[in-house]
């Protein structure tokens, strides 16, 4: 990819857990990631919980610092390490690489009004000239993700407010400012069926006009093909990218086993195909632990087809018709 | 199962004029309003809306346990089992907690707090089984524990050893489930029991269900708010929308030739995994306020295929032929 607008190099993030006491444990959440996002474009990064995606969306924003590896930024024709940013270019970046976090409820500072979690960002970056005009523009964002009218919510606090207004509020924020990078960290789990379509559709809408990257963070295999038609989406296991490539041909034709499983279980809204669908194999259900993750493949003990190699050695990312999958079979 | 078959079947429930209302801040919330619904006996039957329909407080109140917030306005809930006819909302206190469990069991939504966290896994069964069967043999007690947990893919010897917080959220819910059948209860209610589960255990559960209930013949009401779960799994779906329930028909019928637009509108903003993404349509206009909904129809300010009278006479849930209900005013009932 020509001029990526940031990328990450090799990047590991260790968490430490356990007690005062006890022996303290090692949690590797994200491990030996190398991935890109262009301009404009949608990355979706696909996993279950625990998989590590969400600690990639803040390693990605500077939220969290990475133990290993590097993050780059593409700033004034050239990259730029993340961690060495300062002054007005430290300022370009953070306006321009936004978070939708997955927490709605830690969404506003629990001591502001909606309508005072909305303008500092506007006024900040001058993207108002004055409070008056801050104040026109949060109405108009309330207003385009469904919250009407916005005057009944400029004034309530966010104990006042459902998870998924809560939700809504964090997308207007993010899009506020116009940047060019959003992390969505499961941006529409907590709103309804009906609701989540009209809101992805707003940030498609938008893209076309601003120009805007994701990186959309979901364990909804159906929500990422929906967001990410025509772009890429990344699935992800245990700290692991074990598949990366083109949206469509992935769900149609996935080559790494868990991807494969993945698909044969999400439920589909056609009672005919539903019932018709076998099991997929697994060896076993139990997700291993993060502490004392298995050796070589980290999939190989739920993995239908391992053989002795995914045991032993751990499967790099290599391109595969197209696109990149990290399997030894193939 | 065929149209015609509905209707000969027996019913096991019946939910007869149950209105469930809260007292709120800022007024009253009718989460339930006046429903009537028909489960029959060895159905799957899946009742599927949004958040706020009022489904999780229909399944609640079956049993008589709607929140302290909450009352049982007006209703009946006809329990049919052995040539008798129980009224579940008349039943005294001691009554009620034989009935819970042996009976009708229910598996709520989030299974981390059903748990008794100082009590092993072993001990949970004995309690249940002592509570009401009496003293029953520790051998009897594991030798089923240890069947009912074979059949949900559970290593019997290691959990029964365990204080739930040493499982993994889906071995809790596998758990509770093997629980919820120890007494053989007739009829299960499971709110949401595959929600806070990954993926791939989802689809294992459900499997699972589909395969206990083709061995039993245990009657089920299956509430998700994904209806995509219930195509796999359901012989009847009912749909509920602002404490009402709108459509009622056959899994096939209500995933390929719904009636009620809501239903419609519902079905087309589901993304998925397979089909053209171009049908997908969001479903117009904000959610009402459930404490002051629409008058009329509750749809009617959502609906493209609105008249005059539904913005001024609620419809009725009505049969259109082969068991198959719908409350809009598009349609006729059968002869």
């Amino acid at each position: 990819m020509p001029n990526p607008l940031l990328k990450t190099e090799n990047v590991s993030k260790i968490f430490e857990v356990g007690s005062m006491f006890g022996a303290k444990k090692h949690i590797k959440a994200v491990e030996n990631v190398s991935i890109e996002i262009g301009e404009n474009e949608i990355l979706a990064l696909v996993g279950e919980s625990g998989c590590g995606k969400s600690t990639l969306g803040k390693l990605m924003l500077a939220l969290l610092r990475q133990d290993s590896g590097r993050i780059l930024y593409y700033l004034n024709n050239g990259y730029k390490d993340i961690w060495s940013l300062k002054g007005e270019e430290f300022k370009e970046y953070r306006r321009n690489a936004q978070l939708i976090p997955q927490d709605p409820y830690t969404t506003i500072n629990p001591m502001r009004n909606v309508l005072s979690a909305l303008t500092p960002p506007l006024l900040h970056y001058k993207i108002a000239k004055d409070r008056k005009e801050a104040r026109k523009m949060a109405a108009e964002l309330l207003t385009m993700v469904g919250l009407v009218p916005p005057e009944d919510f400029f004034k309530r606090y966010s104990c006042r407010l459902s998870g998924g207004q809560l939700q809504r509020i964090a997308i207007a924020r993010a899009i506020s400012v116009k940047p060019k990078f959003i992390v969505a960290d499961e941006a529409v789990s907590m709103l309804d069926a009906s609701l989540r379509i009209e809101i992805l559709d707003l940030l498609l809408n938008l893209k076309k006009k601003i120009k805007t990257a994701y990186l959309f963070i979901t364990h909804d295999l159906a929500i990422a093909r929906y967001f990410a038609r025509d772009q890429r989406i990344a699935i992800m296991y245990l700290g692991n990218i074990v598949e990366i490539g083109k949206t469509e041909e992935i769900i149609q034709n996935p080559l790494h086993p868990y991807t494969k499983v993945l698909l044969m279980s999400v439920p589909i809204p056609d009672p005919k195909i539903a019932r018709s669908r076998g099991l997929p194999k697994l060896k076993s259900l139990e997700i291993p632990s993060l502490v004392n993750p298995p050796p070589g493949c980290k999939f190989h003990t739920r993995c239908p087809y391992a053989e002795k190699i995914c045991e032993e050695k751990v499967p790099e990312l290599r391109e595969v018709k197209g696109r990149l999958v990290a399997c030894h079979l193939l | 199962m065929s149209k015609d078959s509905v209707k000969k079947k027996d019913v096991i429930l019946s939910i007869r004029g149950l209105t469930v209302e809260f007292r709120v801040e800022r007024g009253i919330l009718r989460a339930v309003d006046n429903v009537y619904l028909d489960i029959y006996k060895g159905e799957v039957l899946g009742l599927a809306g949004e958040s706020g329909c009022g489904k999780s407080v229909l399944a609640h109140s079956i049993l008589n346990i709607v929140d302290p917030n909450g009352y049982i306005k007006s209703g009946e809930i006809l329990f049919n089992s052995n040539g008798e006819s129980i009224d579940v909302l008349k039943l005294s206190k001691s009554k009620l907690r034989k009935f819970r469990w042996s009976k009708i069991s229910i598996v709520f939504q989030g299974a981390q707090n059903s748990f008794n966290p100082v009590i092993k896994v072993r001990d949970h069964f004995i309690d249940t089984v002592e509570d009401h069967k009496g003293r029953v043999s520790r051998k009897t007690i594991f030798k089923l524990a240890s069947k009912l947990m074979e059949n949900v893919h559970l290593d019997a010897k290691r959990v029964l050893d365990m204080y739930p917080h040493e499982m993994s959220g889906g071995m809790k819910q596998r758990t509770l489930m093997s629980l919820s059948f120890i007494l053989n209860p007739e009829f299960i209610i499971l709110d949401e029991p595959t929600s806070a589960l990954d993926v791939l255990t989802q689809k294992y559960i459900v499997k699972l269900l589909r395969d206990i209930h083709e061995e039993t013949g245990l009657t089920m009401l299956f509430i998700t708010h994904d209806l995509a779960t219930l195509a796999e799994i359901a012989d009847r779906i009912a749909i509920m929308y602002l404490g009402n329930i709108v459509e009622v028909a056959d899994v096939y019928t209500i995933f390929y030739e719904p009636k009620h637009p809501y239903t419609k509108a519902l079905l087309k903003s589901i993304p998925s995994i397979v089909g053209p993404l171009e049908d997908l349509k969001p479903l117009p206009g904000p959610m009402p306020d459930p404490i002051n909904p629409p008058p009329g129809c509750k749809f009617h300010p959502r609906c493209p295929e609105r008249m005059e009278i539904c913005k001024k006479v609620r419809p009725k849930l009505i049969d259109i032929g082969g068991g198959h209900l719908v409350a809009c005013h598009k349609y006729k009932p059968t002869k």
